[in-house]
């Protein structure tokens, strides 16, 4: 009976906290009020200021303006080509994310039950699922997905589509990264552009995306100083902090904002490694981070990094893995940005990514956060694990959840931290 | 019609959209990769526990048989889960990989251009390892083996729709055919469609209740055999074994190599579509097409654990069928053995199905009554 009473308090709390978020999203007033918020909150980072504004203008873009173009999308479409087609993207990967910092992840896994989903697939995935049939998720005009990468995004966008009855582009990129395969994807690209010319009804103009792709390349210079400014020993930033890059990474390019952001974490990183301030004093031991980490508060991070003194030095996801775009070619350099993605092809690309950077780093060991659901990453651990002892770099593979506490067992983890830095100190 | 050729090495596939025909040209017997091992247990110390089930199943088969009769393998872009097999393939198992080749995801004249160029460019690299060059003639010759066996196939699919061949002797034809030398499999074929020659009759639905099954590569014989002893009768597999093989005859006016490698890779992208090719309006419309011509009353989606593309369409396609009147009965198997557990449910949702029958029956006809999907959860 008492049980049976708290869960219905806690669906009652539940709505309510939907009922309030749903009308917050969508009002100008009160995107507004959260910008005015943030800005003035307990003294955030300058470049936290910077992607928490970001993140309210895309989401006063999605939520609150009636005559924005509204297209979801996974994280693997280039941001450029939504700021230079002036539409308003929404990556539902990303703000599952969000909503697991909020506390919302039960609620979305909850929902997405209900609709058919089953528990075996990724919660990022699952949690979004359900957190647009709780009314969370802004209304779509358009939906795209590219076959990189990951194969449950595509799937679940072409779900949205079909059941909303919205146009869905599949944008089928290759396996190769050699200029057959760029031709290949830059012809999707342009198709991809005539058909958003029709259906969304706008026009498109080179120029701005031209110049999308110019505040690209200024944000990507900046961002690869970021990066640089990251070798100094003490390592300036805390790596649990930097695990949301992927967030920026995969939205920020392209916007002006962009630039702002890797400005101001530049300044601020080098401000650190000038004064030699880390944020993280106690550093005994430097590490390479492989994937993500959860988004909801755990003790994970401050045990690894406070306590024993690991050192996220760098994380995979981190990268900017692409060369300077050509803005005289701005699609067929953001073809080429796409095959050149580490995570596409066979797991050799990979390693030889996370080789250069442990090395860069001067990275004792690495950690694999393998997140639930996620084969594309954890599948061949068995090699990846393999080249790097052959090189000397012992990994450590951590099984969890980046959106669902509930499957996140701290005490194994924590148990096999400490010996895993045990063993490298 | 012989091959003019010695016999070739035995080249395995994970994909029903890799055209054979190629391969065979070449030289080679191009045989479909089917897991032997009974559980998974050889593979687990490779890739992980939440891993699909069917990769798995099949790395277990080549860990604990070797070679299990193949020359060579040729991987494909499926899924995930098919380019993390390639890479931990490549690690332990003892059969050489000869490549790696991206399936477009599109039927578009644009992916027919990219498909027919990756075939070319996987046809010189087989050129070396097969130890001969591809010829128009010999690419001819291998599209017309293929397309008697087709034709074969889908007129033992009539016999068997007619009732006239019993389900476990139709996917047996079948799969002889995707695991065979393709001579022998069409001679075998050609001998089982003599032994029930009959003229062939539409198809008319009899009083058990009609199963469309959906599946990744294969459904389990054991369900298959477990459905139809509980009374039901199986009239539609969405499979690679059944449905979603290349069912149209292909071009065989060939003047050049090229000609026959755009011929076939339009008709690879063409067949039916899985999952992977996310385009579910054409999905959609094909399971909604073997609904309206088969007379199916119900389906199960027998899938792999911790198979994202099925796993994730599934709502969709779930919602469709339901639309249809076609209740839904999801098994997320570990392997090929159905447990007590899924035994249970299957004969609880085939008893529910017959009742539905039952009374729509005595009520007269059009009594599929849209009933909610049950889901087997583990």
């Amino acid at each position: 009976m008492l049980r049976r009473i708290g869960a219905s308090r806690q669906a009652v709390a539940d709505r309510l906290r939907i009922g309030v978020l749903r009308q917050l999203l969508r009002s100008r007033l009160g995107l507004h009020l959260a910008r005015a918020v943030l800005g003035r909150g307990p003294a955030p980072k300058p470049y936290q200021r910077v992607a928490a504004d970001f993140f309210l203008q895309l989401a006063a873009g999605a939520y609150a303006d009636r005559r924005a173009r509204v297209v979801w999308a996974n994280i693997f479409m280039p941001p450029e080509l939504f700021w230079g087609l002036g539409l308003a993207p929404f990556f539902p990967e990303t703000w599952a994310g969000l909503g697991s910092s909020l506390g919302l992840s039960r609620l979305g896994v909850e929902r997405s039950e209900a609709l058919g989903y089953p528990v075996e697939l990724c919660t990022f995935h699952r949690s979004s699922a359900g957190l647009a049939a709780a009314g969370l998720y802004p209304r779509a005009d358009a939906y795209v997905a590219t076959s990189s990468v990951c194969d449950v995004a595509g799937q679940m966008l072409a779900g949205y589509a079909h059941a909303s009855g919205r146009p869905f582009y599949f944008v089928d990129v290759p396996q190769a990264d050699d200029e057959a395969a760029v031709d290949y994807l830059a012809a999707q690209l342009r198709e991809l552009v005539e058909c958003w010319e029709a259906q969304l009804g706008f026009t498109f103009d080179p120029e701005r995306l031209r110049q999308a792709v110019h505040l690209s390349n200024q944000a990507r210079k900046l961002a690869l100083e970021v990066a640089a400014l990251r070798e100094a020993q003490p390592a300036p930033l805390r790596g649990s902090g930097m695990m949301d890059q992927l967030a920026m990474v995969t939205s920020i390019f392209g916007h002006p904002a962009g630039v702002a952001y890797y400005r101001a974490l530049r300044d601020y990183a080098a401000e650190r490694v000038q004064r030699a301030e880390p944020e993280q004093a106690n550093q005994r031991v430097r590490l390479y981070w492989m994937h993500l980490g959860p988004y909801f508060a755990t003790e994970l991070f401050p045990h690894l990094e406070d306590d024993l003194g690991g050192v996220i030095t760098f994380e995979e996801l981190s990268s900017v893995w692409w060369d300077e775009l050509d803005e005289d070619e701005p699609l067929r350099s953001l073809a080429r940005k796409m095959v050149a993605h580490f995570l596409i092809g066979p797991v050799e690309r990979r390693i030889e990514v996370a080789l250069g950077q442990v090395a860069r780093y001067r990275c004792l060991g690495a950690i694999h956060f393998s997140h639930w659901g996620c084969r594309q990453s954890s599948g061949a651990l068995h090699v990846v694990r393999n080249r790097l002892r052959k090189e000397g770099v012992p990994l450590l593979v951590l099984d969890g959840d980046c959106v669902d506490p509930d499957n996140l067992q701290l005490g194994p983890l924590r148990t096999r931290v400490e010996a895993f830095m045990e063993m490298l100190v | 019609m012989r091959r003019d050729a010695p016999a070739g090495q035995t080249v395995g596939l994970f994909s029903s959209q890799l055209p054979r025909e190629l391969l065979y040209a070449l030289g080679c017997i191009p045989v479909r990769v089917f897991p032997s091992a009974p559980k998974p247990t050889a593979a687990e110390a490779f890739v992980p526990r939440n891993f699909c089930a069917l990769s798995r199943l099949i790395l277990a088969s080549f860990l604990e048989n070797g070679q299990a009769g193949l020359d060579a393998a040729v991987f494909s872009d499926e899924d995930d889960a098919t380019r993390r097999l390639y890479d931990v393939w490549r690690a332990c198992v003892p059969v050489p990989a000869w490549g790696f080749v991206e399936v477009p995801r599109s039927a578009s004249g644009l992916a027919v251009g990219r498909y027919t160029s990756i075939l070319g460019q996987l046809a010189a690299q087989l050129e070396g390892r097969a130890g001969r060059s591809l010829s128009a003639a010999a690419l001819q010759q291998a599209i017309r083996v293929y397309n008697e066996q087709r034709q074969l196939l889908s007129q033992a699919r009539q016999r068997w729709l007619a009732a006239r061949v019993d389900t476990s002797t139709y996917r047996r034809l079948r799969r002889l055919a995707l695991t065979q030398d393709p001579l022998a499999a069409n001679l075998a074929l050609r001998e089982a469609l003599d032994e029930t020659n009959l003229p062939g009759e539409p198809f008319v639905p009899g009083p058990a209740p009609r199963l469309l099954l959906l599946a990744e590569l294969a459904a389990p014989a054991g369900l298959v055999r477990l459905v139809e002893e509980r009374g039901a009768r199986v009239v539609a597999e969405d499979s690679d074994l059944d449905e979603r093989g290349s069912t149209e005859p292909i071009l065989t006016e060939i003047r050049t190599v090229d000609d026959g490698l755009a011929a076939l890779a339009r008709a690879y992208l063409s067949a039916p579509p899985g999952p992977r090719m996310r385009d579910l309006p054409r999905r959609l419309a094909q399971l909604a097409r073997l609904v309206a011509e088969r007379g199916v009353q119900a389906a199960i989606c027998a899938y792999s654990k911790f198979c994202d593309l099925y796993l994730a369409e599934y709502p969709a396609v779930r919602a469709h069928l339901e639309g249809l009147g076609v209740p839904v009965l999801l098994l997320e198997l570990e392997d090929d053995a159905i447990s007590g557990q899924q035994r249970t449910r299957v004969e609880a949702f085939l008893e529910t199905v017959q009742a539905q029958t039952a009374g729509a029956g005595s009520a007269g006809r059009g009594g599929r009554g849209g009933r909610r999907a049950e889901t087997d959860r583990r």
